[in-house]
Parts: C-alpha cells; sequence; structure tokens
C-alpha cells in the first residue's frame, strides 16, 4: 500500500496547534477499498460506506499511532486526530478515468505558550505493509509565517520552525 | 593484495558512499526501491484495468507478464522475502547449489501461492472481511512463521552445545531443504494478494494469475542470486577459519550456534511485525 502524505499548519492559537493531514492513497489500494466497501455499487462511497470503513479501517491505525511520530519543542506529542473525512476523487477522462482515495484529517498538538516551535512530523509505518512518501512541501495557513520549513523525502519526514505571535 | 582484501575494501567503500549519499543528498537506496515498486504496481493496475475495458490482448498480457517479473525481482529486494533466513541456511558445509536452486523455488512458490490461496477464500469463503481484517491475517502468519523459526534456532543452537542424540536427530530432520523453503515464504505476500483481489473485483481473475506467475519468478531470480552470492562467501568464510585452524567439527558447530542466533533473530522479528 503506498501512500502520499500532505500536512499544512492550519492554526494556531492558545499554545494549541492543528495539522491539516492528507493522505492519498494508490491506485491499487483505492479499487481495493472500492471493491472492499462500496457495498451498492455505485462507485462511490454513501455516509454509511464512508462510516464502516473508517471504522474498520482508520479507526484500528490508533494502535499503530496513525503511523505518525510527532514531537513540538523537543516533547513527543500524544497522537490525537479529529475531523476525520474521506473523498473519492476522479482523475482523467473516458477510459483513462481513475478513482482515488484520500483521507483527511486533524492532528492535534501543544506547544505551551513558546514563542518558538520546533516541530518534526514524520510517517512511518514499522509493519512495513504500507509505504508513506512526502507528496510535497509542508504548506501554511494564511496566518502562519514559518521560520523554516523542511522535509527528508527518505524518512518522510517534515522538520517545520514558525514564530509565535504573542 | 589477496582477494579477499580486496573484496572488503570494496564493500566497505561501498557502504561508506551510500551513507554520505544518503546524509548529503536525502537519497536512500531503499527509498529508491520503494519508488521502483511504486511505479511498476502504478503500470500493472493499469495494464489490469485496460484489459477489463477492452479485453484479451496478448501483447498487454505479456508486458504485464514482463513488468510483473520486474516487479518481483524488486519486491524480493525488500524485507520479508526469506533471504537472510535461506542465506543462513546456506552456512552449512553440505549446502550447495542444488539446495540454493530448491529452497529459492520452494520459497517463491509459497510466498505468491499461499497469497492466491488466501484471496480466493476471502473472495469466496470469508466473504465480507473488511481490509483490516485481511492485513491482520497476513499478520497472523508473520506471527507463527517467527514462532516456528526462532523454535528452529534454539533446536540449532542446543544441538550444537550438547551431545544429546534425540536433539541431534531433531536437529538433522529440521536441517530440510523443503521445510526451510515453506517457511522463508510462509508469510502470503500482501501486494500479490491486493492483484488477485482487486482483478477478480474487475473480472479479469486470469489476469491477475498471469501477474502474480510472473511475480514468483522475479521473487525466484532475486532469492537465487542473493543465495548464490552467499555461497561464493562461505567458501571464503570457511577458507578463512580453517587459516586459524579451526577443525571441521569446531567450525560446523560455530556455525550452527550463528544459524541458530539468526534464526531466533529473524523470528523475534517476525513475531513483531
Amino acid at each position: 500500500m503506498f501512500v502520499d502524505v500532505n500536512p499544512k499548519i492550519a492554526s494556531m492559537k492558545d499554545g494549541k496547534i492543528k495539522i491539516e493531514i492528507i493522505w492519498y492513497f494508490d491506485e491499487f489500494t483505492s479499487t481495493g477499498l472500492l471493491m472492499d466497501y462500496d457495498e451498492n455499487k455505485n462507485g462511490k462511497f454513501d455516509r454509511n460506506e464512508s462510516e464502516s470503513i473508517k471504522k474498520d479501517f482508520f479507526n484500528n491505525l490508533k494502535r499503530f499511532n496513525y503511523f505518525i511520530d510527532f514531537t513540538l519543542n523537543n516533547i513527543k506529542q500524544k497522537i490525537n486526530i479529529s475531523e476525520t473525512r474521506l473523498l473519492l476523487t476522479t482523475t482523467g477522462e473516458g477510459k483513462n478515468k481513475r478513482k482515488l482515495v484520500t483521507y483527511k484529517f486533524i492532528l492535534h498538538g501543544d506547544y505551551s505558550k513558546s514563542k518558538i516551535i520546533n516541530g518534526d512530523l514524520s510517517f512511518y509505518d514499522y509493519t512495513i505493509y504500507s509505504v508513506l512518501s512526502p507528496g510535497g512541501n509542508m504548506t501554511f495557513g494564511e496566518k502562519i509565517k514559518p521560520i523554516s520549513s523542511k522535509f527528508i523525502k527518505s524518512k518522510c519526514q517534515y522538520i517545520f520552525s514558525i514564530g509565535v505571535q504573542q | 593484495m589477496n582477494r579477499k582484501t580486496v573484496l572488503i575494501i570494496v564493500i566497505l567503500i561501498a557502504c561508506l558512499s551510500g551513507c554520505v549519499i544518503h546524509y548529503f543528498f536525502d537519497f536512500s537506496i531503499w527509498q529508491y526501491i520503494i519508488n521502483k515498486q511504486r511505479e511498476i504496481n502504478q503500470i500493472i493496475i493499469t495494464h489490469v484495468q485496460t484489459i477489463k475495458n477492452d479485453g484479451f490482448n496478448g501483447a498487454i498480457i505479456f508486458r504485464l507478464f514482463l513488468f510483473s517479473i520486474l516487479y518481483g525481482v524488486i519486491h524480493a529486494i525488500g524485507p520479508g522475502h526469506g533471504k537472510t533466513l535461506l542465506s543462513t541456511y546456506l552456512l552449512r558445509k553440505e549446502k550447495g547449489y542444488l539446495t540454493a536452486l530448491s529452497t529459492s523455488t520452494i520459497a517463491s512458490i509459497a510466498h505468491i501461492g499461499s497469497a492466491v490461496i488466501l484471496a480466493f477464500m476471502i473472495k469466496y469463503i470469508f466473504v465480507g472481511i473488511g481490509h483490516f481484517a485481511r492485513m491482520n491475517m497476513i499478520s497472523y502468519f508473520g506471527k507463527v512463521n517467527g514462532g516456528l523459526i526462532a523454535i528452529l534456532g534454539m533446536i540449532f543452537i542446543l544441538t550444537a552445545l550438547s551431545n544429546n542424540f534425540n536433539l541431534h536427530s531433531l536437529s538433522h530432520k529440521a536441517q530440510n531443504d523443503k521445510m526451510i523453503g515453506i517457511l522463508a515464504g510462509f508469510v502470503p505476500c500482501p501486494a500479490s494478494m491486493s492483484i488477485i483481489l482487486v482483478s477478480i473485483y474487475l473480472s479479469v481473475a486470469y489476469v491477475g494469475l498471469v501477474s502474480v506467475g510472473g511475480i514468483v519468478i522475479g521473487i525466484f531470480f532475486t532469492l537465487l542470486v542473493i543465495q548464490l552470492l552467499t555461497i561464493l562467501f562461505k567458501d571464503q568464510l570457511l577458507n578463512t577459519l580453517k587459516k586459524y585452524k579451526l577443525k571441521g567439527e569446531k567450525i560446523g558447530k560455530y556455525i550452527s550456534i550463528f544459524q541458530g542466533m539468526c534464526f531466533i533473530c529473524l523470528g523475534i522479528m517476525f513475531f513483531r511485525y
């Protein structure tokens, strides 16, 4: 299973940070998920189908910490996610039409009112059944001005630094 | 400079260059292999989809078969394909080219065959089993496999350390190509299972079978090459040990202990997955 990861620092307020993460699944996995969960075979995930995919698949990832390792100012963060959304995107046209599954969620962190946040976010599945790779640079919400940001492709690791407006 | 020294220097330079490239250029050979696997994985699904949309096409099926062989070659370089297990097994003096050939064949067929059987069982017997439950099933296979390998490792070590006849007889039975081959490929290949399930879903099951047939050949090739390299290194190692005036019996004992320790470590690793 191959997954492209795209993180975005969505907001920072009162010592709390929200990171929006999108996982883009490869075509094989997406087809497999459709095969398993699109019960009425209408080519999309209805509400109850989305719920069962979340319950059976994503909720079970909790015991693997969603393959996330997250540190803020050298403090390891407890992996706490919310606002999960399952989407089915279509690419290409005609015979080349492909359906890809994406999963969107918010990761929460606590930086306890520091003036500078040094963050380290990495994705790794130690069970080796899935491979998570960076889908691109980390992005930032409008009001957030990063001091520095980089990612290490070979480790699917994002290292960032943000100044906090007091 | 003799052959052994040159070989060691070449290996050291290769390792050092790998570290430098990894550190300064954010490039890992591992990542490269994964990316290649991903690219071929995409090619395979595209071919399966094309056959589903356009119907049978011999040329496309043949291309799919070739890509699947390539996928198998690259896929087997990754963890969990019995390379260490088979290579360690080969370290015994009496094991040679025939052992390499038979264990590679059995391991690759077992790895893919178990995936194909499991995929058909999931489709027609365990109907409605979810994606995560499937992954869990593979993980249970890994745990059983890990346990068996670790037990085998313990038998090897105990045999090397004792003179118990029953233990020696048990160890002799365990040094069996078929059993080691099956243990090496016991865990079903998740990628092949996905290929079969998706091709059944798209009503082109035969295309999936052609693809996994190619993957078997690819995995066999990689396992065989690694084992042939092991035989070359083994000869070198045995010659070196003889130089230290170690008797054949003692060498066998040390190799048994080393083999046992490797098997136990591998077992623990498998158990973790």
